[in-house]
C-alpha cells in the first residue's frame, strides 16, 4: 500500500464519526443541561463544528477526543447562557409512591436529578468519571484542572449524593 | 474512585444512571427540509403565539434555522476563502 | 485580488429570493458518502436571523454579514474516492449559469481540481453569487442570492473558536 492509499484509507468519515458518537455527545449535553431539546441543539452544534473543522481531524481516535471535549465545553457554555436553571434542588425532586428495595426504577432518576443539581464543576466531573469512565487524571486533562481538584469534585460529590439519598431511604441495599 | 475495580455500589449506580443514550434524531441521517415546513416554520414566525407548546416548537425550528444558516455560511466562506489562496498563489 | 471579489458587492437589490439556477446533480446525490443541502430562502432566512444572538460574537458577524441577504442555497457533496464526478457533471450546472445575467469572473484550475465564482447582474447590479467547487472527493455549489460581501465572507470561515486537541499518546 502506497503512503497517498494509506492516507486515503484512514480520511475521515464524518458521517461515521456522528454515528459512532452521536450518543456520547448528546448525552453528555443532556446529563449536564437536564434538558432534551437543548441538548440536543449543544450536539447538532458540536457536529456542525466538526463538519468545519473535519480537516484538522489526524483520526478516528484523535476526532472522538476532540469530539468529547467540544461537548463538554458547548455543554457548560450552553449552562451558562441559560437563564432559568431547568434544575430541580434534591429537596424538590419527586418521591417515589412505593419503594421495593430489592429493586429500585426511581433511583436512577433521582440520581440523574440529584446529578443535574451538582454546581457546574461537580457536575461535569461527575458526568466524566461515570457516563465516560474517564479516569480523573483524562479529566483533569481535558477540563484543564489539577488532578488534585477533579479528585476533590468527586469526593464531595459522591459525599452529597449519598447524604441525600439516604436521607430519603434510597441508600445502599 | 481511583479505578473502576475499587467502584462502590453508588458508583456503580452512576454508571448505570448516566449511561450513554441516543439522541430523539439520528443526526447521521440526512436531513432535507421540505418546502411546506419550511414555509410554515416561517409563517409561524409572523403570527404571535400565545400556546406554550407552538412558541416551543417555534424555538426548535428557529434554532434550526439558525444552525443551517451559519453551516451554509460557514461553507460558503470556506470554498470562497480556497479560492482566495488558490489566487494568492497563481499570482506568485 | 480582493477587487475581483469586491466586485460581487452589490447595492439595493429587488427579487424574491428564490434559488437563481437549478443546482440537482441526482447522479451525484447518491453516490455521495457524505451530503449537505441547505436551502434557505428570504422568509426562511429572516426566521433563522431571529435566533441570532447578538451577545455570541459568531452570531454576531452572521448578523452582519446577511444584511442584503435574499437567499443562500448550498449543495456539498463528499465522496469516499476521487474522480467521481466528471466535466459532464460540471457542465450540467456551468450551462445554466451562462445565461446573459452571470458573468464568471474567476476561475481556477489545477491539480486540486476546478473553482469558479459567478455574479449575476441585473441592471448592471449585483444580485446574486454562485460559487461552483470542484475538489477531487468534494464538490460544492453555493448560491446566495442577494447582496454580500464576499471579502468579509470569506473572513468568516474557521473563526467558530475551536480547541485544537493534540493525538493522545498511548
Amino acid at each position: 500500500m502506497s503512503a497517498i492509499e494509506a492516507v486515503e484509507n484512514t480520511a475521515i468519515d464524518f458521517n461515521g464519526l456522528v454515528r459512532e458518537h452521536q450518543a456520547m455527545v448528546y448525552s453528555v449535553a443532556w446529563h449536564f443541561l437536564r434538558d432534551r431539546p437543548l441538548a440536543e441543539e449543544v450536539a447538532q452544534d458540536v457536529f456542525l463544528s466538526l463538519h468545519r473543522n473535519r480537516g484538522s481531524i489526524e483520526s478516528p481516535r484523535h476526532a472522538a477526543a476532540w469530539l468529547r471535549k467540544v461537548a463538554v465545553q458547548r455543554a457548560i457554555d450552553a449552562g451558562r447562557r441559560r437563564k432559568r436553571l431547568p434544575r430541580i434542588g434534591l429537596e424538590e425532586a419527586p418521591e417515589p409512591a412505593s419503594f421495593d428495595p430489592r429493586y429500585d426504577p426511581w433511583l436512577g432518576e433521582s440520581l440523574r436529578r440529584m446529578v443535574a443539581s451538582l454546581p457546574e464543576a461537580q457536575r461535569m466531573t461527575v458526568i466524566l468519571r461515570y457516563q465516560e469512565e474517564l479516569e480523573p487524571a483524562e479529566i483533569a486533562g481535558l477540563l484543564e484542572m489539577p488532578l488534585a481538584t477533579v479528585k476533590s469534585h468527586l469526593h464531595r460529590a459522591l459525599a452529597l449524593l449519598r447524604e441525600k439519598l439516604e436521607r430519603r431511604g434510597m441508600g445502599e441495599r | 474512585m481511583d479505578g473502576p475495580d475499587k467502584m462502590d455500589w453508588l458508583e456503580e449506580e452512576l454508571k448505570r444512571a448516566l449511561a450513554r443514550e441516543m439522541p430523539p434524531r439520528d443526526f447521521a441521517a440526512p436531513r432535507r427540509r421540505p418546502a411546506w415546513r419550511a414555509w410554515a416554520a416561517a409563517a409561524a414566525a409572523l403570527v404571535v403565539v400565545s400556546a406554550g407548546a407552538g412558541a416551543g416548537y417555534r424555538q426548535y425550528e428557529g434554532r434550526e434555522a439558525r444552525r443551517d444558516l451559519k453551516l451554509a455560511l460557514d461553507i460558503a466562506a470556506a470554498k470562497t476563502s480556497r479560492i482566495q489562496n488558490q489566487l494568492r498563489e497563481f499570482s506568485k | 485580488m480582493k477587487l475581483l471579489l469586491a466586485a460581487a458587492l452589490a447595492g439595493c437589490l429587488s427579487g424574491l429570493g428564490a434559488q437563481q439556477f437549478p443546482m440537482q446533480i441526482d447522479r451525484l446525490a447518491g453516490q455521495a458518502s457524505d451530503k449537505i443541502d441547505v436551502s434557505l430562502s428570504g422568509p426562511l432566512l429572516q426566521f433563522a436571523a431571529k435566533f441570532l444572538d447578538d451577545n455570541d460574537p459568531d452570531d454576531a458577524k452572521v448578523r452582519k454579514l446577511i444584511v442584503g441577504l435574499e437567499g443562500i442555497y448550498v449543495k456539498c457533496y463528499s465522496f469516499k474516492n476521487a474522480n467521481v464526478w466528471t466535466q459532464a457533471d460540471l457542465e450540467t450546472i456551468r450551462h445554466h449559469l451562462r445565461a446573459p445575467e452571470w458573468s464568471r469572473i474567476v476561475n481556477v484550475t489545477g491539480d486540486d481540481g476546478t473553482s469558479e465564482i459567478y455574479v449575476r447582474l441585473v441592471e448592471k447590479k449585483p444580485t446574486g453569487v454562485a460559487i461552483l467547487c470542484a475538489e477531487p472527493k468534494e464538490l460544492t455549489i453555493v448560491n446566495i442570492a442577494g447582496s454580500i460581501d464576499l471579502a468579509s465572507l470569506s473572513e468568516l470561515g474557521g473563526h467558530f473558536n475551536i480547541p485544537k486537541i493534540p493525538e493522545k499518546k498511548e
